[in-house]
This record gives C-alpha cells, sequence and structure tokens, in this order.
C-alpha cells in the first residue's frame, strides 16, 4: 500500500523501467517481523518462535503485568532484539521468505541491510535487484527504543469501539454518529482554547477507551467526552479550562464533570499526575516523522515539510470512529503515507526515483518494525481515505451539536421589529380597483424564537 | 400651509428644559374668536318626520361646528354637554338611518368635520419632547374629537357613501390639511387619521397620486429638515397597506419612494419611533420585487449607524427581516458587504449590537445561505470572531462566539482550519517588531485580564516588545499609567522585584552606567542606588515593602525589567534587545550584553 506512493510517482514517467518497479515491489512486500508482541487488556505475551530461550525464567505465554513490569519487560525485549543473531523469519503477507541475520533494531540498520544482501544468496529477491544497491536505499532508522516503547505500550491505549451504526435505531445506546459528533465537539474545543494537538489526542483516546469499556447513554455522552477534555487538558499541559461546562454546552454541571472525570480516571486507571500520556496516533507520527525528517531531509522535507497539514489531517481522522479502532501506528503511517502520496504528485520539480525509492523503502522499514500487516494496512488505508475525502470534499458535517442560543432579555424583546406590528395592520388597497383584500398574512421565519421557546 | 406649519414651530434657539411640567400634559389650541354662541336645544332627528330629517341633520351638524374650550374645564359646561349629545345622535343616525347621506348633506358633513379638526396644532408643551420616555400631550377637546372622529369615519364606510359625490368635498385642500394633523401628539388622534386617510385612499383614486407626493414630501421634510413629525409610524402603515397592493411590475415611480424616501427614514436619529412599519414596508417591497434588495441593502449599509447602538440594533433586526424573505441570488449579490458589515458588528464592543449580529446564525435559513456561500462568508467573518472569542467581556457573546464557531466548523471543516492556521499566522506576522507600527493603546482589551481563562494571562512578546519600545523613547508616562491604575498589579510582586529590581542593582553596582529617566537624576538616583544596595543585604520581603516604603520608581524598575526579562528570554528576545540598543545608538548606554552571569542565581 505504501507503494502506492511510488506507482503513482512512477506510474507515468517510468513504469518501462521494470526494473524498479519490480524493486519496489519487493520492497514493499518486505516485511519482516521480529516476533510479535501482544499486549491487551494489560496482559502481555511474546512470542518469539526461535529464540524461547531469550525469554526471561518465569515469563509465561500470558502473564499479567503492572506497567512497571510492563517496561521491564519491555526493556528485556528491546535487549534481546539486539543480540546479535537473532533470525526472523515471520511473513506476514505471501512474499519471498526472508531471513535475515545480524542486529535489528537499535543498530546500524543499514548495515544490516547490506549483511542481508550479500550474506544471504539464496534471498530471491536479492537476487533480482541486480544494478540497484540497495545499500544506497536503506535508510538508517533512529530510535527504534522509543518506537518499540511505544508499539508495546500501544495495546494498553487501544480502544475497540463496538457502536451501533446510526442507521440502526438502536435506542439507549451510543452510536458512531453520537461518538463522532462528541469528537467533532472536542476538537472545537481544542481550537477555542487554543490546546495544543495532544489534548485532542488524549481525549479522544480516553472518550474511546472509556466507550469500549462501558455501555453510555446517549444522554451522558456530552458529559462523558467533555470530562475526557478536561482531563486531557490535565495530563498533557496541567491546566484546567473552567467554562468549559458553559462553552461546551455539556448540559451539566461543573460538579457532574468533576464526578464523571473521577469515574473515567478510575474505570481507566488513569493517573492524571505522573501517570505520562497515552501513546496515542500523534505519538506515532511524532516519531514518524522526526525519524523521516532525520533520513530523507531533502525530499522529506519537500514532501511534507512542517507538515502543517498532516496532523491537521491525523485530528480529522481520529475524530473518525471506524478509525479510532485501528492500531495508533497504523493510522499514523497510513496518514504519513498520504500526505507523501498526495504532495508527491504535485512536486514541481519532480523528485528523482531513486530519492522517492529511498524514501519509500524507509517507510516501508517503519511499518516493518510498527509490525504492522499489508491487510490491515490496507485496511485503514481506505478508512482514512474515506475521512479524507470527506474532509477535502469541504462538505457539511453529517452530525451537527444542538446548540443553545441565548441573548439577553433586553435583545430579545428588540429581536424582530415588525413583531411590534401585532394587531391587524390596515387592509391592502389594490393599486388598481377600489376593491379592498384581506392583509396576506405575514411570512416570517420564527427560528430564532421557535428555538428559544424550545430550550 | 403645511410648509409653515412645520418651519414655524422649529426655533432653533429656543432654550432648552426651561420650562417647568406645571401642568397635566393637555393642549388645545382652540380659541373661541366669536363671542359665546347659545346652543338652541333642536328636537330629535328620531322624532321628526322623514322628510324633515334632512333638514334637521345639516341643522344639527352646523350647530356642531361651534367649538368650546376645553383648557377651561368649568367653562359652558351646558354647551359642550349638548354638543356632545348631538353628535352622538348624529353618529347613531349616519349608522343606522337609511338614506341619510343625500347630495346636500355631503358639504354639511365636511364643513363640520373641518370646523371641528382643522386647527393650527399646539406647540409642544416639552421641546425636549422625547417620543419614548415622555407622555405625549394630550388633546385637551378629544370627547368632541372622538366622536367628529367617529362620525368621519362612519360617514366615509357607510355603505350610502358615494365616491363620486364625495370627491366634490374631499379635495386635495382637505387632504392637505387632514395630513397636517398627522403631526398630533395624541395617539388616539393620530389611529384616528391613520384609519380615515385609508379609507379616503382607498376610496378616492383621483386623490391616490396626491396622497403618495405629500407624504413623500412629509417624510423629505421630516429627513433632511426637521427630523419632527410625529405621524411618520402612521403613514408608514398606510403606505404598508398600498406597498402591498402595488400592481406589479413596479412602477418606477415606487421604486424611487423606496430608494429616495424609504431607505433615507433610516438616518433619522428617533427611527425607533417607526422602525416596525418602516421595516414592514421595505420588506413588502422586497417581496414584490426581489431585484430590489441589492439597492435596499446597500443603502442600509450607507446609513448604518456608527455611534447609536440602540439604532444599530434595530438595523441588524431589520436585517434579518430582510435576510428571510430574500432570494439566493440576491443574496450572493450582497453578501460580501453585508457580512463585512455584521463582521464590525460582532466585534462591536457594545454587547446588544454583537449579541443581535451573532443571533443571525440561528435562523435556519439565514444558516442555509450561508452554508451555501460559505466560501466567501467565513473568510469575512473568521478574524472577527476568533479575536473576539478570545477577549471579549460578556460570556453570553462568548457563549454566541462558540455557537457561530462550531457552526462554522460543522459547515465546511476544512475551510475553518485553513482559516485558524491563517489567522495564526498573520498574528505571529504581525507580532514582528520590524511589521508593527500601530499605535499603543495601553489599555487594551487583550490586556485585560480574561475571566475565568486565567492560563492564556501571560504578557504576549508584543506586549513586551512595546514595553521595550515605550522604554527606547523613555516614554514614561505612558507605562506608568496603566502600572499605576494597578492593571498589572500580577507582574509586581516578589518575583519582579528578583528578576527585575535586583539585576539592575547588580549591574549598577559594576559600575554599568544606565540612562535612567531624567527624574531620577544627579543626587537622587546616587541616593537610590544606595538605598538598593542596602536592599539587597534584606530578606526578599523586606526588600520588597522597603522598596515600596521608599517608593522605589517604578520607571526604573520597570526599565530593568524590560532588558533584564528580554535577556531571561530566549535568544530570539536577545536578538530584538540589541536591535533596540542599536537603534538608539550612542545616546542610550544600556547594555546587554554578557550579563548572564550577574543574573541573580535564587
Amino acid at each position: 500500500m505504501i507503494l502506492t506512493i511510488a506507482f503513482r510517482y512512477f506510474g507515468d514517467k517510468s513504469m518501462n523501467d521494470s526494473h524498479s518497479n519490480l524493486m519496489l515491489r519487493r520492497t514493499g512486500a518486505q516485511l519482516v517481523s521480529f516476533g510479535s508482541v501482544n499486549c491487551q487488556n494489560k496482559c502481555l505475551e511474546i512470542t518469539d518462535p526461535h529464540h524461547s530461550s531469550h525469554q526471561s525464567p518465569g515469563r509465561d505465554r500470558t502473564e499479567s503485568l503492572g506497567d512497571g513490569r510492563l517496561k521491564e519487560m519491555l526493556n528485556d525485549f528491546v535487549n534481546n532484539m539486539k543480540q546479535p543473531g537473532l533470525r526472523h523469519s515471520e511473513r506476514p503477507v505471501g512474499s519471498a521468505v526472508v531471513s535475515s541475520e545480524g542486529p535489528f533494531l537499535g543498530c546500524d540498520w543499514q548495515r544490516w541491510q547490506q549483511q542481508q544482501h550479500c550474506g544471504d544468496s539464496g534471498n530471491k529477491w536479492c537476487a533480482d535487484v541486480t544494478g540497484m544497491d540497495l545499500a544506497q536505499l536503506a535508510p538508517r532508522p533512529e530510535a527504534p527504543d522509543a518506537l518499540l516503547t511505544h508499539i508495546v505500550l500501544e495495546q494498553k491505549y487501544q480502544p475497540h469501539l463496538k457502536l451501533p451504526t446510526h442507521s440502526q435505531k438502536c435506542s439507549g445506546e451510543v452510536t458512531v454518529g453520537i461518538r463522532n459528533g462528541s469528537a467533532h465537539v472536542l476538537r472545537c474545543l481544542k481550537v477555542w482554547y487554543d490546546m495544543p494537538s495532544e489534548v485532542l489526542f488524549v481525549a479522544l483516546n480516553v472518550m474511546d477507551r472509556f466507550l469500549t469499556r462501558m455501555k453510555v447513554k446517549p444522554k451522558h455522552m456530552a458529559c462523558i467526552s467533555v470530562s475526557s477534555f478536561q482531563l486531557a487538558c490535565k495530563v498533557v499541559c496541567d491546566c484546567e479550562p473552567l467554562d468549559v461546562a458553559v462553552i461546551s454546552q455539556c448540559k451539566c454541571s461543573v460538579g457532574d464533570l468533576t464526578r464523571m472525570q473521577a469515574i473515567i480516571a478510575t474505570k481507566l486507571g488513569l493517573q492524571v499526575e505522573g501517570g505520562g500520556t497515552p501513546t496515542t496516533a500523534l505519538t506515532f507520527l511524532r516519531l514518524f516523522h522526526a525519524a523521516c525528517l532525520n533520513h530523507h531531509d531533502r525530499l522529506y522535507q519537500r514532501l511534507v515539510g512542517e507538515g502543517d497539514d498532516m496532523w491537521q489531517r491525523l485530528e480529522i481522522v481520529m475524530c473518525d470512529a471506524v478509525c479510532a479502532n485501528f492500531r495508533a501506528c497504523e493510522v499514523a503511517l497510513v496518514v504519513l503515507c498520504c500526505q507523501m502520496d498526495t504532495a508527491v504528485s504535485q512536486l514541481q520539480p519532480a523528485a528523482s526515483s531513486s530519492d522517492v525509492l529511498s524514501l519509500v523503502a524507509f517507510v516501508s522499514h517503519l511499518q516493518v518494525a510498527c509490525n504492522i500487516s499489508e491487510a490491515s494496512f490496507s485496511a485503514c488505508h481506505e478508512a482514512v481515505l474515506t475521512v479524507v475525502a470527506q474532509y477535502n470534499g469541504e462538505t457539511q458535517m453529517p452530525h451537527r451539536q444542538r446548540l443553545v442560543w441565548r441573548v439577553s432579555q433586553r435583545t430579545l424583546r428588540y429581536l424582530r421589529p415588525t413583531d411590534k406590528l401585532s394587531r391587524p395592520t390596515l387592509p391592502t388597497i389594490m393599486e388598481h380597483g377600489q376593491g379592498t383584500v384581506c392583509a396576506r398574512p405575514r411570512m416570517s421565519s420564527t427560528s430564532s424564537q421557535e428555538s428559544l421557546a424550545s430550550v | 400651509m403645511s410648509s409653515g406649519a412645520f418651519v414655524d414651530r422649529i426655533d432653533p434657539f429656543a432654550k432648552r428644559s426651561m420650562k417647568k411640567k406645571t401642568k397635566k400634559p393637555q393642549g388645545s389650541s382652540r380659541y373661541r374668536t366669536e363671542q359665546d354662541v347659545e346652543l338652541q336645544p333642536l328636537a330629535l332627528l328620531k322624532d321628526v318626520p322623514t322628510c324633515e330629517q334632512e333638514d334637521l341633520f345639516i341643522r344639527k351638524l352646523r350647530q356642531c361646528c361651534v367649538s368650546f374650550d376645553f383648557m377651561d374645564p368649568m367653562a359652558d359646561l351646558k354647551g359642550k354637554e349638548m354638543k356632545r349629545s348631538t353628535l352622538n345622535e348624529l353618529l347613531e343616525h349616519v349608522t343606522n338611518g337609511r338614506g341619510v347621506l343625500t347630495e346636500p348633506v355631503y358639504p354639511e358633513i365636511i364643513k363640520m368635520i373641518s370646523a371641528n379638526l382643522f386647527r393650527t396644532l399646539p406647540p409642544s408643551e416639552n421641546p425636549d419632547f422625547d417620543p419614548e420616555e415622555d407622555d405625549p400631550t394630550l388633546e385637551a377637546s378629544w370627547p368632541h374629537l372622538t366622536l367628529v372622529y367617529e362620525l368621519f369615519l362612519r360617514f366615509l364606510e357607510s355603505s350610502d357613501f358615494q365616491p363620486a359625490i364625495g370627491k366634490k368635498v374631499i379635495d386635495q385642500k382637505f387632504v392637505l390639511q387632514l395630513l397636517d394633523l398627522f403631526d398630533s401628539e395624541d395617539p388616539r388622534e393620530r389611529d384616528f387619521l391613520k384609519t380615515v386617510l385609508h379609507r379616503i385612499y382607498g376610496k378616492f383614486l383621483g386623490l391616490r397620486a396626491f396622497i403618495r407626493k405629500q407624504i413623500n414630501n412629509i417624510f423629505l421634510r421630516f429627513v433632511y429638515e426637521t427630523e419632527h413629525f410625529n405621524g411618520v409610524g402612521e403613514l408608514l402603515e398606510i403606505l404598508g397597506s398600498i406597498i402591498n397592493g402595488f400592481a406589479l411590475p413596479l412602477k418606477s415611480e415606487h421604486k424611487q419612494f423606496l430608494v429616495k424616501v424609504l431607505i433615507p427614514l433610516h438616518k433619522v436619529k428617533c427611527l425607533s419611533m417607526y422602525h416596525a412599519q418602516l421595516a414592514y414596508c421595505v420588506v413588502q417591497f422586497l417581496e414584490k420585487d426581489s431585484t430590489l434588495t441589492e439597492p435596499v441593502i446597500r443603502g442600509l449599509l450607507k446609513y448604518w449607524p456608527k455611534t447609536c447602538s440602540q439604532k444599530e440594533v434595530m438595523f441588524l433586526g431589520e436585517i434579518e427581516e430582510i435576510l428571510d424573505v430574500i432570494e439566493p441570488l440576491q443574496f450572493f449579490k450582497i453578501q460580501e458587504p453585508l457580512f463585512r458589515q455584521i463582521a464590525r458588528c460582532v466585534s462591536s464592543p457594545h454587547f446588544q449590537v454583537a449579541e443581535r449580529a451573532l443571533y443571525l446564525w440561528n435562523n435556519e435559513y439565514i444558516m442555509s445561505l450561508m452554508e451555501e456561500n460559505n466560501k466567501i462568508i467565513m473568510p469575512i467573518m473568521f478574524p472577527a470572531l476568533y479575536r473576539i472569542s478570545k477577549e471579549h467581556w460578556n460570556q453570553t457573546i462568548v457563549a454566541l462566539i462558540y455557537n457561530v464557531l462550531k457552526t462554522f466548523m460543522e459547515m465546511n471543516s476544512k475551510l475553518f482550519d485553513d482559516l485558524t492556521a491563517s489567522y495564526k499566522a498573520e498574528r505571529q506576522k504581525s507580532d514582528d517588531p520590524e511589521e508593527s507600527t500601530e499605535v499603543w493603546n495601553f489599555p487594551s482589551t487583550s490586556l485585560m485580564p480574561a475571566p475565568k481563562r486565567s492560563f492564556r494571562r501571560t504578557p504576549s512578546k508584543k506586549e513586551k516588545q512595546k514595553v521595550a519600545k515605550l522604554v527606547e523613547k523613555k516614554s514614561w508616562q505612558k507605562i506608568l499609567g496603566p502600572i499605576n491604575k494597578g492593571m498589572w498589579k500580577k507582574w509586581i510582586n516578589e518575583e519582579f522585584y528578583v528578576r527585575i529590581v535586583q539585576p539592575s542593582i547588580l549591574r549598577k553596582m559594576k559600575g554599568r552606567k544606565i540612562d535612567w529617566p531624567s527624574e531620577a537624576s544627579g543626587d537622587a538616583s546616587s541616593k537610590a542606588a544606595a538605598a538598593e544596595v542596602e536592599l539587597l543585604s534584606k530578606s526578599m520581603s523586606e526588600r520588597l515593602q522597603i522598596a515600596h516604603k521608599q517608593k522605589m520608581k517604578w520607571t526604573e524598575m520597570l526599565g530593568c525589567w524590560v532588558f533584564s526579562g528580554q535577556m531571561d528570554d530566549e535568544e530570539k528576545d536577545e536578538s530584538l534587545m540589541d536591535s533596540i540598543s542599536e537603534k538608539s545608538g550612542s545616546k542610550s548606554q544600556i547594555s546587554v550584553e554578557g550579563d548572564n552571569e550577574e543574573e541573580p542565581t535564587e
């Protein structure tokens, strides 16, 4: 899927270059998994099919762990990964077997690539790539430790929303539509209070995880979402907008919000102080962005730059319930790819093919490092594209917040000048002829009044 | 006659408010010129045979031409009572009688009506008459007048009434005199006049153009000369029913009337007196012919009130009425200037104006129009909305702004995000010292503590830079002002002392010369320096107290703060300081380099 970028790029100008096409396909297919790390509901399960001996004694396949233990294990795991001679042979998608030797993460990726390239003569795809020095294409990933940490933590913070779609008249439960509406309210609040993006992502994450765990009635949704926002403010920037209860029109008091915050924090085991911020798609996108900037400064800089659009896009994507269910790193990678995908075709002057190839290769390394299967990547890509298309279409949002419009009594009295003419006005005098007809009933929009009455 | 009545009453040199209000607000301009006429009691109409009724009817009408002095309540009570009962009898006769309105009766009735109604209106008791606040002066002779008006109406509305005969007696002169009466302060009288004129306009086709023309004249004189006429609302109400019946396509005369008369009526100070009727007329026109929308809205924008917020609220109300009936194509034509004005209203410091403007978004139809044109309207509105969301003092307004921004976000998220980004970028750009040339008006709302949003209250880089500029220019007073007013109270605390005052003392002790303001020159400054050195040995709170006791010049403290504060900040600020000291050149001996080691370690 990542290759869509490259395919688009090569589509018109170098299709005849079967060589590089082949190369691309191979790069994309080169999905090396280094064992699987599954972490669900605070249960960590680490499997390494070939190297069970590396596991620390006493570590069961499934073991309930707290945060501290988790980190400890994580370190072990990363250290294991760094050991030379580790073999990885799991292939997510049907591609040629890739076996590798040598240090994996945290070491010189390029060297590893070279070793792989030269040392493993049985590797078919390497044999195919003649005349193209893979070493030149292979990037050098930075900070894989941080990445690994977050990949493991990601599971802990992963929401699994199972909400009914709004088409089903499922009374008494929050639907996808209501959830998305609340998400956009949070986004508006984030803009309103000039909060950093992270607040929004954390708030959405907290809200989604709460929705995953609890069955929630629609009437409580506003309270939950705003409480999540407040929690996120506290976690991220240690501040709390005080008038949020009024501004957001969540129809609950400050006390209600405080109580709801406590409930959410308890249910999710959220520590406001010193608990660390949840791993969200933003965390990953930042890591990816930094890594790409580090390695492909020229092309990536031209394609993404500061990435203002990209952060915005990610916010929009995460406001969608479908996308929120994907792994955070998947969403982040897909958004990154979408950004490059759109940028690469518009680039003037066009980028050189080797640059594009190398960037694509690097991104596919990221995919490998995050253990994202091709299937889930493409599913996520599809979902993200739908959301982004809707956003770019500049269409009206499907879910609108029911807003309350209050004005002072003084203004209310003078809302409509002609309301003063309450008694029936004089009958109409027709211009031609003497006959008079009854006054035509005034057509007036009473929306202002009506909606006020309904408040 | 009519023009004289208006111009004469206006005395530009009249001393206002000198008169005391002693009497009841009642007035009459009736003077009995003739000698008292004793009314002879006549037989009742029902008691005479039908053949004599016409004659008796006429005699009674003539009798009713006598007017009485109502300013003296006790005068001629008998005559007044007799006239009242006679009028009642006539009224009854006209209403219920059959074949009463014979041709000879017409001139007699009109003569009686003219004799009673047409009079020079009394000058206003209160020259400062405020139509909204003060009670109107009521007509003293109302007990008789009301019956005469009633009779007039019954006469016009009678099934026997024949316009062909009526037009001989109800002529242009009569109508003119009737129109003059519309200036009566008594609302009861104006209400009758309204109905009467409406009937006359309906029945006498030959008089219609004349009546319209005379109403135009009254309005134009009102707008451009006197700004005083009590019956504008009533006349407009009649016009409303006339406009409603205009045939299509509209005659150019009528369109002219709209543009040249009705629209300028908006500029008069006492618009509130007749705004409802005026708005009604305007909307009627637009419903008749939607192509008039553009000139109307442009006209309103031209006369948009600059200082009178009450009128501004009325204008906004009228705009909503117009937008309620506007056609999408017309909306498209005028949206840009209109919404630029609405953006100004939204930023109005008067909360009612802002409130009314924001309330437009609560109208479904207007919302749908904005939705269709969001790419034009959102960029116009956004900067004002975003700015106010950060700084408006009124919580109702802040809540409404949230609503509007939220609806914008729902309308077009992408555009909303783009606008937010570009607004922020723009502001960043204007924060550049090179860019900002505006004069610093200190107590700007942005410096006022935003209620309940304390985390936004830190002096921005721009504010600091402005202080720096003032220091450079030695405009001490401008800096002092707000501090004395306590606006920066929060800043002047212990931390302020440590970070700001102390470095300055240290700098002085190291022998650096600082270009203090002239007040602190000579002995005074050395004394101050000595005091400061002494201060250093004390604990922090002691120092602060002493500083307060000695009334250390805030200018000094502030001057230091600007520079030391800058140094504490990022390097960017330092480069700014470099540029400032460069600019000030040799005159200023302030040096800012290499001061870091002198910073207090606390």
